[in-house]
């Protein structure tokens, strides 16, 4: 075959090859300009999502700075009652010292009452007087009283401060909410590099923020005033306690 | 001369009331925000007894305990650990280390006292 014969072979080729792509266009264009129209559609609400996202990331901080004053004004505050229980459980301390005295002066008075028996025995009115002063319980009954009272304040007292222990456990609760916020951020921010690279430098540089590092937590802690927990701890601990240790305990 | 207890928790909130719970048995309560600066201030003071949480900055109650026992000077301190984490991992991990006693958040002054005559009568 002459090689002028071959060249027009192979230009027919060619040419087939091209029709073929021309129909296969033909029939791609109407999806392509879906795409595109479709693009054009999303478009805007891209630019909307990304400044939804950037909006959000900047209240974010916000939010985090509040959660650390809420947790630093409650630890003021606990920290301040603890100091006013323990002045109050000082003071009812006091208190029944000083009720003991009371007694204790009780106790000379009515040795004196005793001794002032003796010399009025002869006068059956003055040792009526006598013995009804000696007899007067008002001041041991008052004690008796005021001893309750006094226990039932430090019981309080000590409820109380038990109850605020719940302080401990919200910080925990609340450092790991924080903790949750700004991953959050994290991510957005990431996602927000991916819809502009622009936007991103904006928002990094004015709202960069650290997870606290004065603060550890517990994701789990709860507040729960139940035996049963400890109860469960004493057991454990008791189950694992070596033989070594037993033997030292009847040794 | 008072017993001396070394009580380290980041919360002032459990640091007071550890105070709280002990000062009025006569107990002298040093306290230490970290593990970190409780192992700073315990060769000065002479620790009866530590009290520890394990969620801490710096140097957490593992690691603070483990230095503890590792050091001749005080691995015959007895060690209370206090804490809300009580799973039995967790425990089994403190005991582990080498703590003689495990408490759980929130705790009663009551049972932390009884813990504490336990090492210290």
């Amino acid at each position: 075959m002459s090689e002028g014969k071959k060249d027009f072979e192979m230009l027919g080729v060619k040419l087939r090859e091209l029709k073929a792509l021309f129909s296969v266009g033909e029939k791609i264009i109407p999806s392509i300009q879906k795409l595109v129209d479709f693009i054009n559609e999303m478009s805007p609400l891209l630019v909307h999502i990304n400044n939804s996202i950037e909006e959000s990331n900047s209240k974010i901080p916000k939010a985090t700075d509040h959660i650390v004053d809420v947790t630093n004004a409650t630890e003021l505050a606990t920290t301040e009652i603890l100091d006013l229980i323990d002045t109050i459980s000082s003071n009812t301390f006091d208190l029944s010292n000083a009720l003991s005295l009371v007694v204790q002066d009780e106790g000379r008075t009515k040795q004196t009452l005793t001794e002032l028996a003796a010399l009025v025995s002869d006068n059956p009115k003055a040792s009526a007087l006598v013995k009804d002063l000696y007899e007067n319980k008002t001041l041991a009954e008052f004690k008796i009283k005021a001893d309750d009272v006094v226990q039932k304040i430090q019981m309080d007292s000590t409820n109380i401060a038990i109850a605020l222990q719940v302080q401990d456990i919200t910080t925990q609760q609340l450092s790991a909410v924080n903790h949750l916020i700004i991953s959050v951020q994290k991510r957005l921010s990431s996602l927000m590099f991916e819809l502009s690279e622009d936007q991103i430098k904006h928002v990094d540089n004015s709202h960069t923020i650290e997870v606290p590092t004065d603060k550890n937590f517990d994701m789990n802690a709860s507040y729960i005033k139940q035996q049963s927990s400890q109860d469960e701890i004493d057991i454990m601990i008791k189950s694992t306690t070596s033989q070594d240790e037993i033997d030292k305990l009847f040794g | 001369m008072k017993k001396v207890i070394l009580v380290a928790d980041d919360s002032p909130t459990i640091r007071k009331f550890v105070t709280f719970s002990l000062a009025a048995k006569g107990f002298q309560i040093i306290s230490a925000t970290d593990g970190m600066e409780a192992l700073e201030k315990l060769p000065s003071i002479n620790a009866d007894l530590i009290i520890t949480d394990l969620n801490m900055p710096n140097v957490d109650g593992f690691e603070l305990i483990k230095s503890v026992r590792e050091n001749r000077a005080y691995d015959e301190v007895p060690i209370i650990i206090l804490s809300s984490l009580g799973s039995e991992k967790d425990i089994e991990r403190g005991l582990s280390i080498g703590a003689n006693s495990y408490l759980v958040k929130p705790f009663d002054p009551k049972k932390i006292n009884y813990e504490v005559s336990k090492y210290l009568s």
